[in-house]
Parts: C-alpha cells; structure tokens; sequence
C-alpha cells in the first residue's frame, strides 16, 4: 500500500503523543502496576487522563511536573528542547492529599485507580509539589471569586499537593453511556480527514445545541474556504463532553440534537464531522480558549471559528461578564504556539424578522433583528414556547423541549417525596 | 561588547534638547491632560530612559493583554521579548469624557507642569480584580501597589506612544545616583567591562550579600571574564511603608563603598527607578528584563525574590524556589544568566558572614532582614562582622529618626491636650 503523507497541520510537537501501553506489554505493566503505591481518581480526573492519553495535549506526555505547571501559569506555553514554543494555557494536573503523599514515600511510579476501583494505567518517574489553589485559581481565571463551576467542583476540594509524571494508559479510556461511537481520538479524527480527502479541516466549539444561526456560520465558513481555494474543508464540529456547569444543557441531549441537524440536512453529513471533545469545561474565558484551539490543532483542524466571549460565563458575584468579549479573540490571535493556526472571527447572526431566518446581523437594519440568546433559548424551551420560525430546525428543537420537559417531571417528583 | 538591549535598541523617549521648546508649546495647546500621580511619574520615567524597551509607551490593549497571559510580547519580526508587569495608566470616566474624540493627551505633574504627550492613544477597560488576579496570583486585601495604585484608579486604561518633554529628575539629592540605561551602558564601557553582573536589593547591604557579590566576580574570573563590572541597583520607586526608605539605603549602601567591602572600582551603584510589586515570580522577571536594558548579562537571582508575606494568611505568597524556576524558563530571557543566590549566614566560630555549610549547620545563625531591622530598632548590635559598623550606624540613625517622629507625635498630642 502506498502511503500518502496527509497534508493535515501538524501536531504541536510534531507528533501525537498516544500514552496507551501496546497489546503486547499489557501483562507486563499491569502486574507492574498491583505493586505500586495506588492514587484514586475522581470523574474529573478520569476525564484529564483521557484527554492526555489520546494525545490532545501534545506533546504533554502527562500530568504536568512543577516546569510545566510553572509555565502554564505564567507564560500560556511551554518551551521545548529546540527552543520553539507551544501552546498550554491551562494546568493539566494531578492533586493528592497529604495521606496518598505519605503512602507514595519515595516511589517512583504510582498505580492511577478509576472511580469504579480498577487500575487503568500508571504515572512514571513522579514529582510531588506543592499545590497553592489560590494562584493557580487566580492565575488561571483572573479572579478567586467564589462561585466558579470548575474550581468548586474539582479544585476547592482537591488535596494540597500536585503529583506530575509519565503516563501509561492500559486501555482506551470507555464511558459506556452510548456516546463512546462520537468520541474519536486525534488519530481518528485524523484518519476520518485523510479518508474524506479534507484538504482544510475548521472546527467550531459548542456547548449549546445548534441553531440555525450557528449553521449559517458554518456553512458560511465553508463557502469562504472554498472561496479562497480550498478543494474539499470539512468542518468539525466538536461539543465538549467532559464536565460542565449544572445548568447547561447535558451531552447525550446535545448529541441528540446535534444528530437532528446533520439528519435534517442543516449542516451537510459529508462534509461534517461530529465528535465529542472530551475535555471539562473550566469557563476560563481568553485562558481556555487557547486550549480549544491547541487541542483542535492536534486534532488536525487547521482553522478554528471563535465567537464573542469564547468558553466565557457571567461573574458569579458581580452584574457582568466575568471577561471583555473581545478579549478571547484577541488572545487567542496573539497566543505563543498558536501561529499556524487560523483564527476565523465568528460573525453575529440574529434572527431576521422580515425573512423569517437567521442571517448574519445588518447594522444598517438593525431594529428588523431579533437577538435569542442561549438564555432566551432555553427558556422558550423550558416554557414550552415556540421560538420563532426558522430559528432552529423542529425535529432539534423537540428534543431540547423533551429534555426540559424531563426535567420538570423530575424535579415534580423530587418535591413530591420531599413533601410526602 | 555589551548584551542588546530587548528589540534591538533602547527606546530614549526624551525630546531631543532642540526640540523640546517646540514640544512644550505643543504639549500646551492639547486641550486633553491628565494628572500623574508618584507612582505614574515613576513609570514615565522608567519608560522615557527605555528600562522597557522596546516599549514606546504606556501599554495599549494587545500589550496588555500579552503581559497580562503570555509575560512577553511578540514583536513584529517574530521574535519574543519579556514583559512581564503591566505598564499602564489609568484614567476615570470624567477624564475619558473629557478626551473624546482626541488622538492625544499632555500628560502634567502634580501641580499642572507638563511632563510629557502620549501620542494615537487607546482607551480601553480597566479590569482591575483581572489585573490583580493574574500579576499578583491572589486578589487578597493589603496587596501593597494594588492598594496604593490599581484599586482607587480609574475604571479606564489609556496607551500611547510617550514623548518625554524633560529627563525626570526627583531634586532629592540623589539624582546623581539615577544612571540610566545608556548611561549605564557608557559607564560600563568606560570601565572596560566584559560581563555586567546585577544584583537587585530593596534592603541595607550586609556582609552576606557582599561576600555573594564578591564571590560572583571571582566566579566570572574564573570563567575567564577579564573585568567583571557590579551593577549594585537598589530600587528607586514605591515601596511598602515598613520598607527602609531609599535615601537612608542609599546612605548605607556609600558606606558600604567607602569602607571598601565592596570595590568602588569595580562596582557601579545606581537607583533603579522602578516602583515595587511585591509580586513574586511575575515581577522578578521585569526585574531582569530591564537590566537587560541596562546592560547587564548576569543577574542573581535569590530566595523568594519579589516576594512577601501573604497578606492575609500565616505564609508567604509565593513559594521560595518558584521565582528562580519561573526566570530560567522565561521567554524572552534567554540571553541573561541567571546565577543562583548561594546562602550567606553569620558563621559563629569564624565570627563573619560565610557561605551556609549544612555539614555543621549548628555553627550558623541566620538573620533575616526583619531581625536586622529589630536589632537597629532597639540600638542592639548585630554579631559582629554582620555588617560594616558605618553602614550599621546608618541604620541606627535611620530607626532613631523614626522614634523621634513619633516623639513630636507625642509633642503634637501634649499641645492637643492642652
């Protein structure tokens, strides 16, 4: 068979670095692995040891050791042996508590134990260092509020100290709630590109269901693409599906409805990739986008659309966004390690109210304009309240409606115990 | 030759002496001012000598936000230079009002003298728990410069490009102590200097220190530098009120020059003008770049550099070892050695400062600056061979001025009472 060299960017690196011990070895190590000191996981962490053992934090070979922490935190990037720079905004690490530091004593590996008690991998030539939750907060966020989704999920609670090292993943990482089908690594994703002949691969980030407004852009981009000589893009279009904060809306929900559009014709299954993006969310605006968009270049994506606010929330204790909406794009175009890719600004689209669609947003009319933000979407939703015609296709919007009204009926029933 | 400065060239933002009448009569007719206050005028004159360089001026937002994410900028050929702090200047809402739609501002000092023009400026938000969060690595009440110069400033920043209508001088007496970066060059190359090694302080000198200076000099000997030349820089700008103030360190630092602890031949005693943070491994990294500037191509680097105690908690801010990692990892710093602060303490049975020997650690009594600064409080003399008896009598006389304050203090009550 001949090999053809794909003409996909590279990965940052120069290679993807896939951390799962070959069939071969896997005896070996796991018997290895029964005798070393073992650190428990929790979901989250579960879900960093995916992200890493696919190679979406390339050429990150683990949980990141005290150089690379200290480099995340302050320069967004890390230098590599020849000088050159990548990307890496957000900490990738690895937090114990004072007992399993105790335990570890002076070992060099330590065996990583799933929620569900199994061993699924190991963490080699280990270093401990202290974990300060305040700086990195700060560092990472821009604020130490109280109120921030990921930090009082995972990092308030975490031990206080960082272990960083060498990870080996015995087996792909399953979640076996019937979405495993959509989770494709870099590698697949990279394969899945080569196969459709992608000579331009964009990728577009959510955590809403599509409306058509979002279809508009995409297709638009598309155009554009072919516009400026591209033969064959294919978009990406990659939910993340790690964790979130309560009130947005689920991933097999999204999924469902993302499934809906590409059936519907709305965005063309052809030239449409859909996969799940397994990172959590950390809603840390103008730092966390830069890892969307270096995750996507390991991915092979070479064009990444930012919208206004990107991985933004609202300040959990003050009137107003916790970031400037412009800030994720100006970032992210002057960010170290990101230079070979191509940022493409997200143009608005609204409702138009005279042609019944959503269309790119016309300054010059603008009172013919209806606004329906993610809030009012879920709220007409929720309310069982049609959003205007075209505003999203109807077999989406019904599953967004059929998800609220679940939610209802659960939170009915949860009162009727309560009260009983 | 000495090391380049950062982007090639230093940024000199003083109006050529030909020009400066014109310039004063142009900084006249713009409608637009804006009041700085001590800690701004630090940074115009930080800027305007080119301690920043390649900064033309006060940030505009993309440098603001690279300083703020990335602590270095990328410059237009690619190549990446430190800028760690961020150099901005605030303004409020009435002032932003009142510069409209203007392409400039004077910028005038405290009693209404112009200064300078900042030209094509920026307005741009001021996020300042952001700014605090990210520089500082905490948003905690009793940050020292957050306090005194970002959290009652303005709700706006302003960049621009700075034209200095004048070297800024303070008429303290100590300007002839204000060397800046090209005259630092000049004095360095007149010395025949081959490396330029810095060391930064915001305390008296000890005897620990000069034995690490002195050491560094026979080191760089020893690598096979012919004239290795001290740039001793204390820093000039804002300090936290318990700070020994820079006139009474100047003083001490003379007598530590005269009573030849360190070599006035070899070493270049200069006030760096910037203000003090007391930001950690982010501002250590300023510290070195603009020294870089200067001329410097080594730069010691200690314990906790930058740093301070939490202000709120019973710890310190940063962790001690993360400032030296974060400076060796640094972009843009590259170019400059960083060499390790080795540990002096007072060395009982030799009755002097020696390098720590943990083989006999009993012998060793360490006394940090606050225990100095107890013992000159309350008149008791350190070991002797701490420090040079002059340079300690300085000391001495600086807490007795403090006593003697609180005495009129005292005088001030009596007549209240009365």
């Amino acid at each position: 068979k001949m090999t053809v060299k794909s003409s996909l960017i590279d990965p940052d690196g120069g290679e993807l670095v896939e951390l799962i011990v070959p069939e071969t070895e896997i005896g070996v190590k796991k018997a290895e692995s029964e005798t070393m000191p073992k650190v428990k996981l929790n979901q989250i962490d579960l879900e960093w040891v995916h992200v890493i053992s696919e190679g979406w934090a390339s050429p990150l070979k683990g949980f990141m050791r005290e150089d690379e922490y200290l480099q995340s935190l302050h320069f967004n990037s890390l230098r590599l042996k020849n000088g050159t720079f990548v990307n890496m905004s957000l900490p990738i690490v690895l937090a114990i508590d004072d007992d399993t530091k105790e335990q570890i004593g002076s070992s060099e590996n330590v065996a990583l134990v799933c929620p569900q008690g199994d061993i699924i991998g190991s963490l080699r030539s280990v270093e401990i260092y202290k974990h300060n939750k305040e700086e990195r907060i700060a560092r990472t966020w821009g604020t130490t509020s109280p109120g921030l989704p990921y930090v009082e999920e995972y990092i308030t609670p975490s031990g206080n100290w960082l272990i960083g090292g060498d990870l080996e993943v015995f087996e792909p990482i399953k979640y076996n709630d019937g979405l495993d089908h959509y989770r494709l690594s870099p590698k697949q994703l990279r394969e899945e590109f080569d196969n459709r002949q992608a000579d331009a691969v964009f990728a577009f980030q959510l955590r809403n269901p599509v409306h058509n407004g979002h279809a508009l852009l995409m297709n638009d981009t598309r155009k554009r693409l072919l516009e400026m000589g591209y033969k064959n893009p294919v978009l990406l279009l990659h939910p993340l599906g790690g964790f979130t904060k309560a009130d947005d809306v689920p991933l097999d929900v999204r999924m469902e409805q993302h499934s809906k559009v590409l059936e519907d014709g709305v965005l063309d299954p052809k030239t449409t990739i859909v996969s799940i993006f397994p990172s959590p969310m950390h809603y840390a605006g103008p730092t966390e986008v830069q890892w969307h968009a270096k995750a996507r270049i390991n991915a092979g994506a070479n064009f990444y659309i930012v919208g206004r606010d990107p991985a933004g929330m609202g300040h959990p204790t003050e009137k107003r966004d916790l970031y400037d909406p412009d800030h994720g794009k100006r970032v992210l175009s002057m960010a170290p390690g990101l230079e070979k890719l191509n940022i493409l600004p997200f143009r608005v689209a609204a409702y138009d109210t005279i042609e019944k669609k959503m269309a790119f947003f016309d300054p010059s009319r603008a009172k013919e304009f209806l606004f329906i933000s993610g809030t009012k979407m879920r709220t007409y939703a929720r309310t069982g309240e049609n959003p205007p015609d075209g505003f999203m296709c109807p077999s989406g919007w019904n599953v967004l409606v059929k998800y609220y009204e679940s939610l209802q009926e659960s939170e009915a029933k949860q009162q009727a115990v309560v009260s009983a | 030759g000495l090391i380049e400065p950062d982007g090639g060239k230093l940024m000199n933002l003083v109006v050529e002496e030909s020009r400066r009448r014109v310039m004063k009569h142009e900084a006249e007719t713009v409608p637009a001012r804006i009041k700085l206050n001590r800690v701004d005028l630090e940074w115009v004159h930080v800027l305007s000598e080119g301690w920043a360089s390649p900064l033309k001026g006060f940030m505009r937002q993309s440098e603001f936000l690279q300083t703020l994410h990335f602590n270095s900028f990328r410059l237009e050929d690619g190549s990446v230079v430190n800028m760690s702090v961020p150099i901005v200047l605030a303004i409020d809402d009435d002032q932003k009002f009142r510069i409209g739609d203007s392409n400039q501002v004077t910028l005038v000092d405290s009693v209404g003298n112009p200064i300078a023009i900042l030209n094509d400026i920026e307005i741009y938000k001021h996020p300042k728990e952001e700014r605090i969060a990210r520089t500082w690595g905490t948003t905690a009440r009793g940050l020292p410069y957050a306090e005194e110069a970002i959290t009652k400033a303005g709700n706006w920043l302003i960049g621009g490009d700075l034209q200095v209508l004048e070297p800024i001088k303070y008429n303290d007496g100590l300007d002839r102590f204000r060397l800046s970066p090209s005259q630092l060059r000049e004095e360095f190359i007149r010395r025949g200097a081959d490396a330029v090694f810095a060391f930064q302080l915001r305390n008296p000198v000890h005897n620990g220190h000069a034995l690490l200076m002195t050491d560094t000099r026979r080191r760089l000997l020893e690598m096979g530098y012919k004239n290795p030349v001290l740039l001793l820089n204390p820093l000039g700008g804002f300090t936290k009120a318990d700070d020994v103030p820079l006139s009474w360190r100047m003083r001490q630092h003379e007598k530590v020059l005269e009573d030849g602890v360190l070599d006035p031949e070899t070493t270049v005693v200069s006030i760096f003008p910037s203000p003090m943070l007391y930001a950690g491994p982010t501002e250590v990294q300023w510290h070195a770049k603009a020294r870089i500037n200067a001329g410097a191509n080594f730069y010691i680097v200690g314990r906790d550099p930058a740093g301070m105690g939490h202000p709120t908690e019973k710890r310190d801010l940063y962790d001690a070892d993360h400032g030296k990692k974060v400076l060796s990892m640094a972009p843009g710093l590259e170019r400059l050695n960083i060499l390790p602060f080795k540990v002096a303490a007072y060395d009982k049975t030799q009755g002097k400062m020696a390098f720590f020997d943990p083989s006999r650690s009993q012998d060793f009594l360490f006394i940090s600056g606050t225990k100095m600064r107890g013992l000159a409080k309350k008149k008791e003399n350190p070991p002797d061979g701490f420090m040079c008896p002059s340079g300690w009598k300085v000391l001495v006389d600086y807490y007795d001025s403090l006593s003697a304050e609180t005495g009129n203090g005292r005088v001030s009550e009596a007549v209240a009472s009365a």
